[in-house]
């Protein structure tokens, strides 16, 4: 990597108004937000009772939002600008109430109005819009017909063949190819911490290193790519001072600094709808700020409170516009705000400061919400009192997930975010092409019908002979699906090449990465979905009798199990291996495969909520599974036949390699709360020895609710009773009562784990 | 399953002539013993013998039975059987209400007692369940050391006190870790049996199901005297013990029931907190599964008023009250 050094900037900085106070260090030679950090902030390790609750200010525009947050659930979307494709700067200033609001931007002129992304696909907005009963304003309609070319035509123009019939047949699917990829995180706190003009001068200077030799083809992508991002941040501070702020210049106040860094994201959701747009890991940054107002006495714990609850408020506004479907499948509205929590330093202290107490007592003070995403990166080490604080939240408002900050940082060092649901990032120097995810159920098979789909009976894949036996053997049908796998690493990686070329062509994220280094590390997120299905019918296979049922035309279409098998999910050997051979197994046929701009392969274990659609979509499997019912989420065991208690399925879910699904496993854990103990300290201490354990023996990932079937049930029937009701599903957060009704009912029919 | 009894056993109705077994006698183990309170009456005719033979076969795995607790009766001697195999309904990874912190919960398999509100009837049978050695189990407890460090392992069931040896042997194995261990149970047991469990137990989990005899017998089926035993015994060695009550409108909610119960537990100082757990209905379906008629199908779970009084009862004595 490059470190571009600019020449002025130098320790008599630190006299300037804005970084008074701050210890130096190398981040005052070069942008860099991670020595900043580590030079100045201060390690929490008390308890939470220094928090303060929501001020008057607070709750008053919180019950605005809420009053249009009802509205808009009414409506499906509040309202939209049907005109102008949105940018940085295409909207005037909007406001909620700006006498009350601490923190101001919005993506359009009007909360919660959305607007439309063109450069993504027209089509998808003309149809999401249509969805909704309004209609496209016919010149922008022309301009991204007749004269500008989009995305989503980019890539339908380099599709094969194969690739098409693929991604009709669902075998691959939720492919970024009509909308924004996203899961690129800014480091918007290079905004707050040096101001956009020094961003300028050293994203200047990365130009001027690329005036070599040879100007080839990656040099001129790289110089264009650059210039575009000059503009993005040209742009981002001529939006600020329309709200009237000078983000030339760094942050000087806690206020300016979630101010500019707000303004950093918001420029971002403006510019893309991206599938994810992640915030990063930005509470310990501003605690930094919070902690030198509050030591020179120009601010109190509840103005810096206010300032972090109307930030989060913002967070939970940002929306995109999209097609009903593309919500059936995921649930909702989601953003994915990813803003992670906590996490060890490589030196050995906490990242835990007052301000990770402050990012989840949001959830006290605005209440429950999907949004932001947040995510606590979890140790042993971390102190007690914080531990226990996140799984009092956990247990009060299901709205946090958890990931091994001991498993990643060997991998990604401590200043990475989570993109998304589960993938890590190191900040500003790291992104991902994102590659939603293959059907390994429906790849199964494929296998055992020669290539055909089993629903609609075409051949999708290559014809070979299928498996022509009544009773499955076990090193046939592995063979065959060896084979199978072959085919569809090869097809699904070629894709996401066409993908991400046209991306980059086409919707190129230029603010998102403004905020990086020039060279960065990109890796190509895979991903499966259906693993524990796959497994079960293995070892069905292998260790019971499952006999073919084959219809008029051939197919296998339905199995009859005879005998008991192992099922993963009970921390049994005999099926927890073959798992975590899949996981290898698909991994390594994923990296035979050349790249996109030499982007390293990986994969995630991850569905979101789409694991009803996809068990929709594929047929009758050996492990007992009926057509259309839906896959276990993420890495889940199928739902009922973890039989041995919770933590044995934590364990087996812990033993899947992470070196082979570095893009993350997502693990979804639901349980009673009498089940987690007597009374609210027992349930505490517990959940804080579950993820401690869980995460001591390797597991990456987990989502964390505490519910009552019986709340859920109620909710389905009174949704107006409960609209901030918050479920975490895999890698993600929904509102419960956003969830399609077939997805309402998967959840409820979950494994909750209760005992008695 | 069947279990072979040498010809060299002896057993002998208590108070009466030794016998000896004059052949080798294979006998299937029976579905539904006679309850311990109602004992096949032993004669001399061969043939009866035999249903005695099959009573004590069904608790020969548990030497706790040796000696009737109420009534006289035979003794089994020298069946030997497998000492450090044990039966288990199942286990539970993932305990967070028997004893503190996470616990791996094993449910052994087979009780003598007969709770009419029994939320694991499938427990019962001592003929159930799978058999496991201790060193199987070891293994497996192994696998979730991370976990249950702020917890431990906790034996419940069925009765553990009816198969000692395993029993015994897992807790001390589970000692050696440096694991806590907890044994759950009625207390229906003979002191005998239970010492050496006791002196691998760190906690005791000792269900009192009511103090009035009469309803404890309509509870349980058997009855009081040999849990009150056992509890004053706890509190002789000062063994650390959770009191558990589950109160029952209709059945354990009387009044004196409940202050009496209150009252005696308040005498003994090894005892760290009471738990009241209010009935519930969630081990219906297993009754019907095994066609066992329920008898409490139209109880309700007890008001938070009738929960609050009994708390108080407990309270008023000095005790800690977990509900």
């Amino acid at each position: 990597m490059i470190a571009t050094v600019s020449k002025s900037p130098n320790a008599e900085q630190l006299q300037a108004k804005e970084w008074q106070g701050f210890v130096g260090g190398t981040w005052l030679e070069e942008i860099d937000v991670r020595d900043f950090i580590q030079h100045n902030y201060t390690p929490y390790s008390g308890d939470h009772d220094f928090l303060a609750p929501a001020t008057e200010a607070t709750q008053h525009l919180w019950q605005q939002v809420s009053d249009l947050m009802l509205l808009e659930r009414e409506k499906g979307i509040l309202d939209v600008d049907t005109k102008v494709p949105t940018s940085i700067t295409a909207h005037a200033p909007g406001y909620i109430d700006r006498e009350l609001e601490a923190i101001v931007g919005l993506q359009t002129d009007k909360p919660l109005k959305r607007a439309i992304m063109p450069f993504g696909g027209i089509r998808v907005v003309k149809k999401s819009l249509a969805a909704y009963g309004y209609e496209l304003d016919p010149e922008t309609e022309a301009i991204f017909t007749k004269y500008r070319k989009t995305h989503n035509d980019g890539v339908f123009d380099g599709y094969t063949r194969e690739m098409r019939l693929a991604r009709h047949s669902g075998i691959v699917t939720g492919l970024p190819d009509a909308y924004g990829r996203g899961r690129i995180i800014g480091d918007y706190r290079r905004i707050a911490l040096y101001g956009i003009d020094r961003l300028t001068i050293d994203k200047q200077q990365q130009l001027q290193s690329l005036e070599l030799d040879v100007i080839d083809e990656e040099v001129i992508r790289d110089r264009e790519e650059i210039s575009e991002q000059l503009r993005a941040l040209q742009e981002l501070k001529a939006m600020g001072a329309r709200y009237g702020f000078d983000l030339s210049r760094p942050a000087a106040t806690a206020k300016e600094a979630v101010q500019w860094l707000y303004f950093g994201y918001l420029g971002a959701v403006k510019e893309q709808n991206g599938a994810a747009m992640s915030l990063g890991r930005t509470s310990t940054f501003l605690d930094i700020y919070c902690e030198r107002d509050l030591q020179a006495s120009q601010a109190t714990e509840s103005e810096i409170q206010e300032l972090m609850d109307h930030f989060v408020m913002k967070l939970r506004m940002v929306r995109f516009l999209r097609t009903p479907e593309y919500n059936q499948l995921f649930s909702g509205d989601p953003t994915w705000v990813t803003e992670c929590i906590g996490g060890m330093g490589e030196d050995g202290r906490t990242l835990v400061t007052k301000n990770s107490f402050r990012m989840l007592q949001t959830l006290y003070n605005l209440g429950a919400a999907p949004e932001p995403n947040l995510t606590v990166l979890w140790s042993e080490r971390l102190p007690l009192p914080f531990r226990q604080f996140c799984a009092r939240v956990s247990i009060d408002t299901s709205s946090i997930q958890y990931e091994n900050d001991d498993l990643m940082r060997p991998y990604w060092g401590d200043d990475y975010g989570i993109a998304c649901c589960v993938s890590a990032m190191r900040i500003g120097k790291q992104m991902q092409f994102f590659g939603a995810r293959v059907n390994l159920a429906k790849a199964l098979l494929y296998a055992i019908n020669g290539g055909k789909d089993e629903k609609s009976g075409d051949q999708i894949a290559p014809q070979f002979a299928p498996i022509a036996g009544t009773v499955l053997d076990y090193d046939e049908v592995m063979a065959k699906f060896d084979q199978m796998l072959d085919w569809l690493a090869r097809v699904y990686v070629n894709a996401l090449n066409v993908i991400h070329y046209m991306h980059d062509k086409y919707c190129y994220e230029r603010l998102e990465m403004a905020l990086h280094d020039r060279d960065i590390y990109r890796t190509m997120a895979c991903g499966v979905a259906g693993l524990s299905v796959v497994a079960d019918s293995l070892a069905a296979i292998k260790y019971a009798t499952v006999t073919v049922k084959r219809d008029d035309r051939g197919l296998a279409v339905d199995y009859e199990i005879d005998g008991d098998f192992p099922k993963f999910g009970n921390n049994d050997p005999r099926v927890d291996r073959i798992t975590s051979d899949l996981v290898e197994r698909f991994m390594n046929k994923v990296r035979q495969h050349k790249t996109y701009r030499n982007a390293t392969p990986t994969q995630s274990i991850l569905t979101i909520t789409s694991n009803v659609v996809y068990g929709k979509k594929t047929g009758s499997t050996p492990d007992g599974r009926k057509a259309g019912e839906p896959f276990a989420p993420g890495a889940n065991p199928m739902h009922g036949r973890d039989t041995k208690g919770a933590i044995a399925a934590l364990e087996s879910v812990a033993q899947l390699p992470y070196d082979h699904a570095r893009d993350g496993i997502s693990y979804t854990f639901s349980i009673v709360p009498q089940a987690l103990g007597k009374n609210e300290g027992d349930r505490a201490s517990n959940l804080v020895g579950l993820l401690d354990g869980y995460f001591h023996n390797t597991g990456h990932h987990i989502n964390v609710n505490v519910l009552n079937r019986e709340t859920l049930v109620d909710a389905m029937e009174h949704p107006e009773k409960y609209p901030q009701l918050t479920i975490r599903v895999s890698g993600y957060a929904v509102n419960f009562v956003k969830l399609t009704r077939e997805q309402q009912l998967d959840v409820i029919n979950r494994t909750f784990h209760k005992q008695f | 399953m069947s279990l072979t009894v040498p010809s060299t056993s002896s057993f002998k109705a208590v108070g009466q002539k030794r016998w000896l077994l004059p052949f080798s006698l294979t006998v299937p183990l029976i579905r539904d013993p006679p309850g311990i309170e109602n004992p096949t009456s032993h004669t001399k005719n061969p043939l009866k013998w035999i249903g005695a033979i099959r009573f004590y076969l069904v608790y020969a795995n548990s030497l706790v039975f040796q000696q009737h607790l109420d009534r006289p009766s035979f003794i089994l001697n020298q069946c030997k059987t497998m000492s450090l195999t044990g039966r288990i309904h199942s286990i539970e990874t993932c305990g967070t209400v028997d004893g503190p912190g996470l616990r791996f919960v094993v449910f052994t398999q087979g009780c003598p007692l007969r709770c009419l509100y029994c939320h694991n009837p499938d427990c019962r049978e001592v003929t159930g369940g799978r058999e496991v050695t201790v060193e199987e189990l070891m293994e497996e407890i192994d696998r979730y050391a991370s976990y249950i460090k702020n917890g431990g392992v906790t034996v419940t069931g069925g009765e553990p006190m009816m198969q000692p040896e395993f029993v015994t042997e897992l807790l001390h194995q589970c000692q050696l870790k440096g694991i806590h261990t907890a044994i759950d149970t009625s207390g229906y047991v003979t002191l005998e049996a239970a010492k050496p469990i006791l002196d691998r137990a760190d906690l005791v989990l000792l269900d009192i199901k009511s103090f009035d005899p009469t309803i404890y017998r309509r509870v349980t089926s058997v009855s009081l005297q040999p849990t009150l035993n056992f509890a004053k015994h706890l509190q002789a060695i000062g063994k650390p013990t959770w009191i558990r009550f589950v109160l029952v409108p209709d059945l354990t909610d009387p009044r004196d029931n409940v202050a009496g119960l209150a009252e005696f537990i308040g005498t003994l100082d090894n005892v760290e907190r009471v738990e009241v757990l209010p009935f519930h209905k969630m081990g219906e379906y297993k009754w019907e599964a095994l066609g066992y008629p329920y008898q409490l199908q139209n109880t309700p779970p007890p008001t938070p008023e009738a929960i609050a009084n009994t708390v108080q009862q407990f309270e008023k004595r000095g005790l800690t009250v977990v509900v």
